[in-house]
């Protein structure tokens, strides 16, 4: 490896997705905890929803989509449990329909170490986590327009409550030259948080609904994670039981570890389709200000690495007094005297998923492409890939 | 710092001629489907309800096509050109700027925006009609004094830009500006109509709000906006970054009525014709003033007397030594050559984009992302807008002018001059008198097509000498039968519909709906806003078009929904507020706008009470929106909610 002037630290990557109505609750939570940095991306949560006809005329059921905000950020290991407690608590995510928040392990290189205000995590994260459950993330990157009839089969099947990002392709489309215009840019992230036995069937279930398997369809990977609340919350408007369906359900899937028993067994499914090795992908997330993330990327792909999907991010920071005007943190004193203008709140972030073996190449190009300089507000972050699948002509079809 | 080229893949010329035709077929089609409805519903109402032939077919054909060529393409240039150079100076701006260079950035660019805008041309062509002894103000402002409206008009938007610009840096709420400035607005409007000398000015002013936000002026200024924001952090909401539009379209009018109010006092009041062109110095140095020149005043008072406004005495009386002028009669084309389209068009997007381009590559030293596509993108606008232009007038106008002229037979009946026949051997015994409820009327017995008819008779059209008589048939109003309420009621429908139609087409709206689809990740999508909006501009033009058949004095057709509307502002939330806002000021653009004033001309109505139609057409989608909005937040809401009591 030939980073210079980089640090690296083996970090507890958390996300949190929060409904737009208590993602004010998250944010206060984790204003509390002073954290130095945190990214938001905006989303949706999908449920069905039952709703009366006109005039109340029978009942029928439509997708709604509910707004949504994603947080990630980064917190020493040993916080983990604690700040998703804490989390959790303030925005109440354990009622069905509030939102989801869980963890996983990342490796995170970048220009500075982040300043953890250690005293007040302790304070406020401290006491009994409880237990957290083991997930799989699945994250299916497809065209403009896809992602609601893929979730709509996902959710009448219930097996999770998807969640929708917009994003921007920057594989194959970048290299096009003018031709580029005539290749739809805009993409669809979605994000299915299941337990880790559904994590095939809903696998083999986007693959098929979203033609994945078919070239220039997409993309969808998968990774571990540790789970404090998921929202269930798969349906809802008027119901008839005193406790919901759902509620029903969940019970019954916690009993019984997955969601196996309510499902219906798809005619030639294959039990036991081969997997990449746990280890063998990596997901390199690189992070960097508005508009630079372009060519890390492109040193990436020179690297080795395949394709991309940008997801524009808004950066905050809870640390000092910075943290209440609003503005980023500044490096450099001098340069933000010298600089009357504003530092920015815009962030943008690729997710590369690539082989292990090529990794230490990767990220050495994008150091060598000044990821880590001043000015560029450069993160790499590395997370373990359990499978991948694509369309690659090499092997007619489905790659694993 | 090692830079990396990504190799470039080469693409089989074949290939590549699928791919773009693909692509060209797909942004064709989605154009194609936009314009239909009102095309289709501009067909059937002029030769199913009205019975009248479609003149110039062919003509008509290629100029709808045209226009959705011309759609296909300025949207293709507005997504690749014009929104990604406005998103990157609004985010490189705040990082490199103060907030004084900012303020200046926005004048400049509020002001080259409104200079480059040709709707502008719309107004003074709907104010051709205007005469200077009926309404001067408004006469002045549209003709010898555009050159102040539009400087006006420009310092407005130059200072609604600067002003959302600073809201975005300075975390500034929307609602107290619309708060402030709306009841300030209806309030000035009710008070200056009172005004005989403002009266007919109340109507421009609030139209300039509305049609000065065009195609590329409004798309811009989102765009701006929206990367401005994303670099301050977006802590009101998703939707933050919109609400310039807003502001766009509101200071206009507070400019255009400042100007007026300060012109009054130097023009006659209105009046009749031997008023205007008294040779009193005082009225004579006032009707000056408002004409221009003594040359201009003279031709003023030879069409005034032409046209039998200034009776001959009055005329002599005005001007004793006679007028010996060389007039130059303006007849005109009334298609504009190919040229003027084109540099027409080049002036809407060249000069915003070049200060935009100054901008980002003199002041923010930054490369521009893209080049390549953002080059290509601002030809496609300039072509997409000369196309859409040329097709607007051979197309659809003209189509929207034909219905808009058959439009009166909703309601009244039509003197058929094109069918007129001379019946000879009429004597005084074939004239009968026939009992009616206003009296015995005298009727005529000529040979119809089916035979013997009783006709109405004229007796200027008889002469007894010869035993000619001159018949013109007069068809009854297409409702006669169901009374001339039921005629009005028609036309409301039908500009209804109308406005529903155009809107749908609209190149700002479509815009805005993809920002605002983008900012709430879909939730709120780009189709519910535009049938939102459409079904809003469709209820103003009702409205609109109510108030020039009942005439009703303008604040009663703005007052009462503008008050509504902030009331639904006060309960919705900072982001809707924004997006309901914003979308009255996109949504009177180049299809609306000359559909409406082609529509308004039809129904002769008087030039200076057909403004204002716009105006209304702007209020009700906010109303639609904000609905629409609250409905949206409540569900959401409630979802939460219900969980949270179980």
């Amino acid at each position: 490896m030939t980073q210079t002037g980089m640090v690296g630290e083996s970090m507890s990557k958390i996300s949190c997705v929060a409904d737009a109505q208590v993602s004010t609750l998250v944010a206060e939570a984790l204003e509390d905890l002073a954290l130095p940095e945190l990214f938001i991306q905006r989303c949706k949560q999908v449920t069905m929803e039952n709703r009366t006809r006109f005039l109340g005329f029978g009942s029928r059921t439509d997708m709604a989509q509910d707004r949504a905000e994603l947080f990630r950020f980064y917190v020493p290991k040993r916080h983990e449990a604690g700040v998703m407690r804490r989390v959790a608590e303030a925005a109440d995510l354990y009622l069905p329909g509030r939102g989801s928040i869980f963890a996983e392990d990342a490796s995170v290189y970048r220009g500075d170490a982040a300043v953890f205000d250690e005293a007040r995590l302790h304070a406020l994260a401290a006491g009994e986590p409880g237990p957290a459950e083991q997930h799989a993330v699945l994250c299916c990157i497809v065209q403009r327009g896809m992602a609601d009839t893929l979730a709509s089969t996902i959710l009448e099947m219930g097996l999770c409550v998807p969640i929708i990002s917009f994003g921007e392709g920057m594989g194959l489309r970048n290299r096009l030259g003018l031709l580029r215009i005539t290749i739809p840019v805009d993409k669809e992230v979605i994000y299915f948080i299941v337990p880790e036995r559904d994590a095939d069937l809903l696998e083999g279930i986007a693959v098929h609904k979203a033609r994945l398997d078919r070239p220039g369809q997409g993309f969808i990977y998968r990774y571990r994670v540790r789970a404090r609340a998921v929202n269930l919350r798969v349906l809802r408007g008027k119901r008839s039981q005193v406790a919901s369906m759902e509620q029903v359900i969940a019970v019954i899937d916690d009993l019984r570890g997955s969601s196996e028993w309510r499902r219906f067994s798809p005619a030639g499914r294959k039990k036991d389709r081969a997997g990449s090795a746990a280890g063998s992908l990596v997901c390199v997330s690189l992070i960097t200000e508005e508009g630079q993330v372009g060519r890390f990327v492109a040193a990436a792909m020179e690297a080795g690495a395949g394709g991309a999907t940008l997801v524009p991010l808004e950066h905050r920071s809870y640390t000092g007094t910075e943290a209440s005007l609003g503005t980023a943190t500044t490096a450099d004193p001098a340069a933000a005297a010298k600089n009357p203008g504003l530092a920015s709140h815009a962030r943008e972030t690729c997710d590369l998923i690539i082989p292990a073996g090529i990794l230490d190449a990767v990220l050495a190009a994008v150091d060598e492409a000044g990821l880590y300089k001043p000015g560029v507000h450069g993160i790499a972050e590395c997370t373990q890939v359990v499978k991948a699948v694509t369309y690659t002509q090499e092997a007619g079809g489905r790659s694993q | 710092v090692k830079s990396f080229q990504q190799k470039r893949v080469q693409i089989p010329f074949g290939r590549a001629l699928a791919m773009v035709g693909a692509h060209a077929r797909s942004r064709l089609g989605t154009q194609a489907r936009s314009v239909v409805f009102v095309v289709v519903y501009l067909l059937l109402t002029q030769a199913l309800v009205f019975r009248v032939p479609i003149r110039e077919g062919l003509g008509v054909a290629l100029g709808i096509a045209a226009t959705v060529a011309g759609l296909a393409f300025f949207l293709e240039g507005l997504f690749l050109g014009i929104m990604p150079l406005g998103e990157q100076s609004g985010l490189g701006l705040p990082g490199k700027a103060g907030p004084a260079l900012i303020a200046l950035f926005s004048v400049v660019l509020g002001i080259t925006a409104t200079l480059a805008e040709p709707a502008i041309g719309i107004l003074k062509v709907q104010g051709g009609a205007v005469l200077p002894w009926d309404a001067p103000v408004l006469y002045l402002l549209l003709n010898r004094g555009s050159t102040w409206l539009v400087w006006a008009v420009a310092a407005g938007v130059g200072i609604a830009v600067a002003l959302g610009m600073f809201r975005f840096l300075f975390g500034w709420s929307f609602k107290p500006f619309v708060f402030i400035l709306i009841p300030i607005l209806v309030a000035a409007t009710f008070i200056l109509e009172r005004i005989p000398s403002l009266k007919g000015v109340m109507g421009l002013a609030w139209d300039t709000g509305g049609v000065t936000t065009g195609p590329v002026t409004v798309p811009l200024v989102i765009a701006l906006g929206v990367g401005l924001s994303r670099i301050v952090g977006a802590r009101q909401g998703g939707a933050s970054g919109l609400g310039v539009v807003t502001l766009a379209s509101a200071l206009p009018v507070v400019a255009v009525m400042a100007l007026a109010a300060a012109l009054a006092p130097l023009v006659p009041d209105p009046g009749r014709a031997a008023g205007f062109f008294s040779p009193e110095p005082e009225l004579r140095r006032k009707a000056l003033f408002v004409a221009g020149s003594e040359a201009a005043l003279g031709v003023l008072a030879l069409e005034a007397r032409d046209a039998g406004h200034l009776g001959a005495a009055d005329f002599g009386y005005a001007f004793p030594e006679g007028l010996s002028l060389d007039q130059e009669t303006t007849t005109g084309n009334s298609t504009r050559p190919l040229a003027g389209h084109f540099i027409s068009a080049a002036k809407a997007v060249l000069p915003l984009a070049l200060v935009l381009i100054a901008v980002l590559v003199v002041f923010l030293r930054q490369r521009i992302r893209g080049m390549d596509e953002v080059i290509l993108g601002l030809a496609f606008a300039v072509a997409g807008m000369f196309i859409f232009n040329f097709g607007m007038e051979r197309g659809l106008a003209a189509l929207g002018s034909q219905a808009g002229a058959a439009l009166p037979r909703a309601y009244e009946e039509t003197v058929r001059v094109d069918r007129a026949i001379t019946v000879r051997g009429v004597s005084s015994a074939e004239i009968v008198l026939v009992a009616g409820p206003q009296g015995p009327g005298r009727f005529v017995w000529i040979q119809g097509a089916s035979g013997a008819e009783l006709v109405p008779f004229f007796g200027e059209n008889w002469n007894p000498g010869t035993g000619e008589y001159r018949h013109v048939p007069v068809e009854s109003a297409v409702f006669s039968s169901l009374g001339t309420y039921a005629g009005f009621g028609a036309v409301l429908v039908f500009v209804f519909i109308l406005g529903l139609g155009a809107t749908l087409a609209e190149p700002s709206l479509s815009a805005l709906g993809s920002t605002v689809e983008d900012l709430t990740t879909g939730t709120y999508s780009k189709r519910t806003l535009m049938h939102t909006v459409a079904l809003g501009v469709g209820l103003g033009l009702a409205a609109g078009f109510g108030r020039i058949l009942f005439d009703i004095p303008l604040f009663w057709v703005l007052g009462p929904p503008y008050a509504a509307a902030l009331v639904l502002t006060w309960f919705s939330s900072e982001e809707f507020s924004a997006i309901a806002w914003d979308a009255a000021g996109v949504t009177t653009g180049p299809v609306t706008v000359p559909l409406v004033i082609a529509t308004g001309l039809g129904l002769g109505a008087g030039a200076s009470v057909s403004f204002g139609v716009v105006a209304a057409a702007s209020v009700f989608p906010i109303l639609a929106v904000l609905i629409s909005g609250l409905a949206n937040e409540a569900r959401a809401r409630r979802s939460v909610a219900r969980e949270a009591n179980l």
